[in-house]
C-alpha cells in the first residue's frame, strides 16, 4: 500500500474534531485504556480498575465496560475474534458447542481462561456460581475456581465486601477449612480460587451410604467445630454450614468449604434491612428466621443440624415452607435424634440438643465449646459405640431410660445444673476402682471387668443428698446409692470425703461388677434438697440383697425417669407430655429448691 | 412480505463454498451444486474480482441480478452472522430453529430490500444485517414463547418462558437491553465499529475496511473511543 501522509493527516484531523467536541477529556484516558484492553481481547484487571472509580458514575461506566467485555468474550469464545470473515468453524465444532450448551441447560461460555488460570473442567454449578477445576501455570498446581455467575451484576459495595472476605478467608489457616488462594475479578467476572479438594460431600455420603455411626459423627463434629472456631476467630461467620459444604477428602480429611454466603459480622450489620436470609432453610438457626442478626451461635446451630443429619439422615425441624419452618421453631417442635435413632448415646443426643437449642443463649456459645463437649464425649462413647450389640426388641424402651438419665448427664458439661440458677455448692467427686493395694480413678472410657470393686468418693461443700444409678448396655438400671440397710445414707455432711456406697452392716463396702456387658454408665446426682420423687421411687424398691448388690429399678421407676428424656421439649402448654422443666422441678422440689443439682456421668466399658 | 421495492427474485444464496454450521443446509447446497451447470470462466473471474470488492459494491451487482456477487456476499456474511446469532438466540429457539436459515433469509431479504443510500459503508451493511437477524430472532423468540414445543432435553431445566440467550445468561437480560439501547443511540460510525469488532470479532484490518479507516491502528482507536461512549451511554441508562 502506498503511504499517503496527507490522507493520514486528514483522517487524524477528521477524527480529532468529534472527539474534542464530544467533551471527552483527560478523564477518559483510563476508560480508553480499559476499552483498548477489551477491544484487543486482553484480560482486564477489574480490581485495579475499580480502585480508580471515584463516584457512582465511574462505577456505572466500569460496570458497563464489564458488560461490554463479557459480550466481547462471548462473541470471541468460538475463536471468531481475528478470524477472517470467510473463515468459519467446522460443522463438528459448531455441533459440539451447541450440543454442549444444550446439555447443560444453561449456557456458559466456553471459558478457557480466567486471569492466569486455565480452566479445565466444570465441577459444579450452584446458585451463586460455577466451580471449575483450573490450572495455575505459575505455581503448577490444580485449583478449584469458583466464578460468580456473570449475570450477577454486583454493586460495588458487594464487590468490595467479597474482596474483603477473600482477604479474611486467606488468613484462615486450618486443616479443616479449605485454603483460599485468591479472589479477583477478570473480564467482569468475580472469581475465588482455592485448593482443589477431591472427595465427596458429607451430603453425598449420607445419601448414598446411609447415616454415620455416632463415633464417626463425633469425629466429624470435632473437626468441624474446630474449623468453625477458626473461621470465627478470623472475624467471619460462615452462614452456610451444611452437609453439602463439607467434603471428606480422599484421605479422610474433612474440609469446610463454600464461603459463598459468608459474611463478616459488622458488614452484615451494615447491610441492614437489605440482607436476605442466606443458607439452606433446614440449617437456619431459628433466630435468623425471626430476623435477628447472624452470630457465631447461628453457625453452631447449623453445625448441630449437620451432625443431626449425619447420624439420622433427617433434620431436627422439617417443613415445606419458610412459614411452616418458622411455626415449627416457634412451637418448639424439634425432633430428638434419640427418637430417630435409639442407639445413639444419651450424651451425644444431648450435645446435639444443646447445639440445637432454639434460644441462642442456651446453645453452646462458641464452636469451641461444642468442640470441647464432643471431645468429652469421645472418651466415653467412641469405643463403646463400636461394641454395642443391637438388641432390637428391648432397645427402644430401655434407651428411653438411658435418655432420661442422660438428660441429667448432659449437665456434666458444666458440672452444674443451671436451669434453676447456679448451684450454690460444689462437689468434688471421683469414681474409683480399688483393690488391696491401689485405688485408681476411672474416667469415662475406662474399662472394668467382672470382680472389679468400685466406689465413688464425694466431697460436697455443703450437706447434700446423693443418688447413684448404674445403667448397663442393655438398659437395665440399678440403684447404687442410697442402699436401704446401709449405714451411710443421705444427707451427706459438708466438707467431708464420703466413700459410697459406704458402711453396710458395719462393713466398709464397695460395688462389685458381677457381670459383663458392653457398657456401663454410672450417674451421680447431688442436691442440697432431697429429690423427693426420685427418692420415693428408690425407697419403694426392695431392700438390697447384700453388700454391693445391685438393685434393679422397676419399670415404673424407669417410666418416671423417662419424662426427663424430653429435655429439648420446652413446655408448650398444649402437649400431654410434661416438659423437662416440669420434670426437673418435680424431682428437685423441696423446701427451697432453687439451688440446682450437681450431676456427673461416667461411661465405662465392660467387655465380655 | 412487501416485494414492491425489488425486481429481484432471489430465493436463496445461489452457490457454493461458504461453510455453514447447519448440515441440512449444506446438504441442500451440495444438491443444488450438483444440479447446476459448472461455472464458466467468466464467473470464476468475476468471483475472483468480487472477493476483493467492498460489500456495498457487491450489493449493487447483486441487486442487478448477479448471482456471483450475491454468493460472495453470502460467503462473507452468513458464517459471521451465524456465529453471532448463536450467542443471541435463546436456547429453546436455537434448538428449534435452523440458525442458518434465519441468517440466510435475512441476508437475502436485506440484499433484496436495502436501499443503497442506507448502506454506504460495509460496516453499515453489517450493522443492517445484524439488525435484520436480531429482528428475526425476536420474532422467532416470540413465536417459540407462544407455542409449546416438545424438546428432547430430559435433564435440562425447561424454561417456562423463551429462556435466556447465551448473552442474557452472561450479563443478564436487563444489561443486554441496556446495551442494545445504548448501541442504538451511538453515532452510526461508532455503532458499526463496535459491532464489527466486539460482536463480529473482525480483525482491526477488517474493521478498518468496513468503516473506512486508513489503518488497523486507526480503526482500533475508533473502536476504543466508541466503546467508551457506549459505556457512558449504558451508564446513563442503568
Amino acid at each position: 500500500m502506498i503511504h499517503d501522509p496527507h490522507r493520514h493527516h486528514r483522517l487524524r484531523l477528521a477524527e480529532a474534531t468529534p472527539e474534542g467536541s464530544s467533551g471527552d477529556g483527560e478523564a477518559d484516558a483510563r476508560w480508553l485504556e480499559l476499552a483498548d484492553q477489551i477491544s484487543r481481547g486482553e484480560s482486564v484487571d477489574w480490581a485495579a480498575a475499580g480502585l480508580t472509580a471515584t463516584d457512582e458514575n465511574d462505577r456505572a461506566i466500569l460496570r458497563s465496560l464489564g458488560s461490554i467485555a463479557s459480550i466481547t468474550q462471548l462473541h470471541s469464545s468460538d475463536q471468531a475474534l481475528n478470524a477472517g470473515a470467510g473463515d468459519a468453524v467446522t460443522d463438528a465444532d459448531a455441533d459440539d458447542a451447541v450440543t454442549d450448551a444444550n446439555a447443560r441447560g444453561v449456557f456458559d461460555t466456553n471459558l478457557e481462561q480466567w486471569g492466569r488460570l486455565e480452566i479445565k473442567e466444570r465441577l459444579g454449578y450452584g446458585s451463586y456460581g460455577t466451580v471449575y477445576r483450573a490450572h495455575d501455570p505459575q505455581l503448577q498446581r490444580d485449583v478449584a475456581l469458583k466464578l460468580l455467575h456473570p449475570g450477577k451484576q454486583l454493586p460495588e459495595a458487594a464487590r468490595e465486601r467479597l474482596r474483603q472476605e477473600g482477604r479474611h478467608l486467606a488468613r484462615i489457616q486450618h486443616d479443616n477449612v479449605v485454603s483460599i488462594y485468591g479472589i479477583e475479578e477478570h473480564e467482569g467476572q468475580f472469581g475465588l480460587w482455592m485448593e482443589l479438594v477431591r472427595g465427596r460431600t458429607l451430603a453425598n455420603i449420607v445419601q448414598n451410604d446411609g447415616p454415620f455411626s455416632e463415633s464417626e459423627g463425633i469425629v466429624v463434629g470435632q473437626s468441624l467445630a474446630r474449623a468453625l472456631a477458626a473461621v470465627h476467630a478470623a472475624g467471619l461467620i460462615h452462614r452456610d454450614v451444611k452437609a453439602q459444604n463439607v467434603m471428606r477428602a480422599e484421605g479422610g480429611r474433612l474440609v469446610l468449604m463454600d464461603f459463598g454466603a459468608g459474611t463478616t459480622p459488622d458488614h452484615d450489620a451494615q447491610a441492614g434491612t437489605q440482607r436476605s436470609v442466606p443458607g439452606t432453610p433446614m440449617y437456619l438457626a431459628p433466630e435468623l428466621l425471626r430476623g435477628e442478626d447472624v452470630t457465631p451461635a447461628s453457625d453452631v446451630y447449623s453445625l448441630g443440624v449437620l451432625l443431626f443429619h449425619l447420624v439420622t439422615g433427617s433434620f431436627p425441624v422439617t417443613a415445606t415452607s419458610l412459614d411452616e419452618l418458622k411455626a415449627m421453631h416457634a412451637s418448639g417442635n424439634a425432633t430428638s435424634a434419640a427418637d430417630l435413632r435409639s442407639e445413639l448415646s444419651p450424651a451425644f443426643v444431648n450435645v446435639l440438643r444443646t447445639a440445637l437449642a432454639s434460644d441462642p443463649s442456651e446453645r453452646f456459645a462458641t464452636a469451641g465449646q461444642l468442640s470441647q463437649a464432643l471431645d468429652q464425649l469421645q472418651h466415653g462413647t467412641s469405643e463403646t459405640q463400636l461394641n454395642t450389640a443391637p438388641t432390637p426388641n428391648r432397645r427402644r424402651r430401655w434407651t428411653l431410660a438411658i435418655a432420661a438419665l442422660a438428660a441429667l448427664a448432659a449437665l456434666t458439661l458444666t458440672s452444674q445444673l443451671n436451669l434453676f440458677g447456679p448451684a450454690q455448692f460444689t462437689v468434688e467427686g471421683r469414681l474409683l476402682r480399688e483393690d488391696a493395694t491401689s485405688r485408681t480413678e476411672l474416667m469415662s472410657g475406662a474399662a472394668v471387668g467382672v470382680g472389679d470393686q468400685l466406689s465413688f468418693e464425694l466431697n460436697p461443700s455443703t450437706e447434700v443428698y446423693a443418688y447413684v444409678v448404674n445403667v448397663d448396655a442393655v438398659g437395665n438400671a440399678y440403684v447404687l446409692f442410697p442402699i436401704a440397710g446401709c449405714e451411710t445414707t443421705n444427707p451427706l455432711a459438708a466438707e467431708t470425703t464420703h466413700r459410697l456406697p459406704g458402711i453396710c452392716d458395719g462393713v466398709d463396702s464397695s460395688w462389685t461388677v458381677d457381670s459383663s456387658g458392653d457398657r456401663e454408665q454410672v450417674l451421680v446426682v447431688a442436691s442440697r434438697e432431697p429429690l423427693v420423687d426420685l427418692e420415693a421411687k428408690l425407697a419403694s424398691l426392695p431392700a438390697a440383697g447384700g453388700n454391693g448388690a445391685y438393685v434393679k429399678l422397676d419399670d415404673q421407676s424407669l417410666l418416671n425417669l423417662r419424662g426427663i428424656g424430653g429435655l429439648s421439649a420446652r413446655p408448650s402448654g398444649t402437649g400431654a407430655k410434661p416438659g423437662i422443666f416440669d420434670e426437673i422441678a418435680e424431682l428437685t422440689r423441696g423446701p427451697s429448691s432453687t439451688e440446682g443439682v450437681w450431676v456427673r456421668r461416667i461411661d465405662l466399658n465392660n467387655p465380655k | 412480505m412487501n416485494l414492491s421495492t425489488t425486481h429481484l427474485t432471489l430465493r436463496d444464496c445461489p452457490l457454493n463454498s461458504y461453510t455453514v454450521v447447519d448440515l441440512s443446509l449444506r446438504r441442500r447446497i451440495r444438491k443444488r451444486r450438483m444440479d447446476e451447470p459448472s461455472h464458466d470462466a467468466t464467473q470464476a473471474e468475476r468471483r475472483q474480482r468480487f472477493l476483493a470488492e467492498a460489500s456495498v459494491e457487491l450489493l449493487v451487482h447483486a441487486q442487478q441480478g448477479d448471482d456471483v456477487a450475491l454468493d460472495v456476499l453470502c460467503q462473507r456474511y452468513i458464517p459471521l452472522l451465524q456465529r453471532w446469532a448463536s450467542g443471541r438466540l435463546p436456547n429453546r429457539a436455537r434448538d428449534l430453529l435452523e440458525t442458518s436459515d434465519v441468517v440466510q433469509e435475512t441476508v437475502i431479504r436485506t440484499v433484496r430490500n436495502v436501499k443503497n443510500f442506507e448502506v454506504r459503508r460495509d460496516g453499515a451493511l453489517l450493522a443492517y444485517l445484524r439488525q435484520g437477524v436480531m429482528n428475526r430472532i425476536r420474532d422467532e423468540a416470540r413465536r417459540v414463547g407462544r407455542k409449546p414445543v416438545e424438546i428432547d432435553l430430559p435433564d435440562a431445566p425447561v424454561e417456562r418462558d423463551r429462556g435466556p440467550s447465551p448473552l442474557d445468561a452472561l450479563i443478564g437480560r436487563e444489561s443486554v437491553a441496556i446495551y442494545e439501547r445504548a448501541l442504538a443511540r451511538l453515532k452510526p460510525l461508532d455503532r458499526e465499529a463496535v459491532i464489527a469488532r466486539v460482536e463480529m470479532g473482525m480483525s482491526f484490518e477488517q474493521v478498518a475496511a468496513a468503516i473506512g479507516k486508513a489503518s488497523a491502528n486507526t480503526a482500533r482507536m475508533t473502536v476504543n473511543r466508541a466503546l467508551v461512549r457506549l459505556a457512558e451511554e449504558m451508564a446513563h441508562d442503568s
